[in-house]
């Protein structure tokens, strides 16, 4: 019954990618009026664009189908390795313990948990602390206390001090569901497997920023990264969980505290330094969203800037696309998503608007917007099929085009304008409202 | 039918992404200044709790090296 859904709506994301084909025929056969140089080569430029965005959007969905095709369970394991959970935490008081008891419940015989205390000035020691030794099922917790350094520098300290050989990095705030370690473990079995991306879900979708950041986690970030993974190329593996084999991650040094996207600079030196990293969509991690509007935005800066950062440090390999062409394809890849992507979607709206209000061509706009929204809700279609996610979550792709890409790649671009400045910033937490 | 929809379809489209943009420009002002203001009010607050400047009884040795971790609890 699965997978007969499945096919159906794969079938509907094909008819929709269809119907945009024609929608772009439609577009080339319109006669236009520009007289204006600028709004002639403008729009040239855009077209070009647009054909771009088609590709890449057909490129995600054929290269995640081909990921989906080959994706099947891996036999279980005869011996387990032991997994090293590493939970860094600051000022996490009132969820440390609830998110210490999910990890216990973790189907996995051969595992500990390592709570780093990253200098909070609440009770999160004290309350970590209370749960520590041996527990019922052999897992074993462990809190380590030290000064306040970051994200990077708590993760590190848990590295260096996990007895497993593969480390399993998270979010003090995230949960992991019962399946993830087992799942993602059996990845290890291949040697030049040096890290598993897990599958990060919303789990909060109690108003519309969430539902929408629920439904950009399954179609913008799952999708990508599944296309990557059958490439086994993923070039970000999220923050909320990351599985490492330790031996890679000391090979090419750790977390580094220079970038405020830790988690895509770890990433960017394995992949740079030869390693494989995969995707496993069961290792599932879920995570608090923002829900206010002001907090998401925190949030994207962060990002934006943290993922420019890396790029720039690995820059170099940028313009050396015949000595390391797949090295050099993924950072290109990633300045593209970056910033050429939401640039070209603030100067596409404001382009097609002014053109709207001086030479009264509104169509160029709604053709424009409605090739996208086909495009999105098509590429929603098929990953919530994949993810077996809720169906109605596929229709918010109409909100997402008209409202929510708009917001954020205006703070993606400001972001980039700001780093680029070299303007300072400052990790800053997020208020979260304790669903988990 | 041959496209009657579409100015009208257009008209809304673009008065939606007028008004999104402003909205999107906008809520990134408000970001950066809220921003700002709780940077401001952490420094304060920080002032105020500081130590005065002047008058600080010298400890020997009391600074701990950065580099040491800390306690790990294992039991």
């Amino acid at each position: 019954m699965k997978h007969r859904y499945t096919i159906a709506l794969v079938l509907l994301a094909l008819g929709l990618v269809t119907l945009s084909v024609i929608l772009h025929r439609q577009v080339l056969a319109t006669q236009f009026v520009l007289e204006d140089a600028f709004v002639r080569v403008s729009v040239v430029v855009l077209f070009g664009f647009l054909v771009l965005l088609v590709i890449r959007y057909l490129g995600l969905l054929w290269f995640s189908y081909l990921d989906q095709l080959e994706d099947q369970e891996l036999p279980d394991m005869r011996q387990y390795p032991m997994v090293s959970i590493i939970v860094p935490c600051f000022n996490e008081g009132t969820v440390v313990q609830s998110s210490i008891r999910s990890l216990l419940e973790l189907d996995y015989p051969n595992y500990e948990i390592l709570v780093i205390d990253d200098g909070s000035t609440d009770d999160t020691y004290r309350k970590a602390n209370e749960m520590a030794g041996r527990h019922e099922g052999g897992a074993e917790v462990r809190v380590i206390r030290k000064p306040n350094g970051g994200k990077s520098r708590a993760l590190n300290r848990g590295i260096r001090s996990a007895r497993g050989s593969i480390v399993l990095c998270m979010d003090g705030d995230s949960r992991l569901t019962p399946d993830t370690v087992r799942e993602g473990v059996k990845h290890f079995m291949d040697p030049s497997i040096a890290a598993v991306a897990g599958n990060v879900k919303v789990i909060n979708r109690e108003n519309l920023i969430s539902k929408l950041q629920a439904l950009e986690y399954i179609e913008g970030l799952n999708m990508a990264r599944k296309a990557q993974g059958f490439f086994r190329m993923v070039n970000i593996i999220p923050g909320p969980i990351g599985m490492f084999r330790k031996s890679a991650l000391f090979e090419v040094g750790l977390y580094e505290h220079d970038t405020y996207a830790e988690d895509c600079d770890l990433t960017l030196k394995l992949l740079l330094a030869g390693f494989k990293v995969v995707y496993e969509r069961r290792c599932v991690a879920l995570t608090e969203a923002p829900e206010e509007l002001l907090d998401l935005l925190k949030q994207r800066y962060r990002w934006t800037r943290g993922i420019l950062q890396a790029v720039r440090k690995h820059s170099n390999l940028l313009w050396k696309p015949f000595a390391t062409p797949a090295n050099s394809l993924i950072l290109w890849y990633m300045v593209f998503e970056g910033l050429v992507w939401p640039a070209m979607n603030i100067f596409a709206n404001v382009f097609f608007v002014i053109v709207g209000i001086k030479y009264g061509m509104t169509e160029l706009l709604f053709f424009w917007w409605t090739q996208l929204t086909i495009l999105d809700i098509a590429a929603a279609l098929f990953c919530v099929a994949i993810e077996e996610e809720d169906l109605r979550l596929a229709f918010y792709a109409v909100y997402y085009r008209v409202f929510f890409i708009t917001v954020i790649d205006v703070c993606k671009v400001m972001a980039t304008l700001e780093e680029l400045m070299g303007t300072q910033m400052s990790w800053g937490k997020l208020e979260r409202k304790g669903r988990i | 039918m041959k496209f009657d929809l579409i100015p009208i379809l257009s008209t809304i489209i673009m008065a939606t992404t007028i008004v999104t943009i402003i909205l999107a420009f906008g809520s990134y002002a408000a970001y950066k200044l809220r921003d700002r203001q709780r940077a401001r009010v952490g420094r304060v607050a920080a002032d105020e709790e500081a130590p005065p400047p002047v008058f600080r009884r010298y400890q020997r040795g009391n600074g701990r090296d950065s580099a040491v971790d800390g306690e790990d609890s294992g039991r």
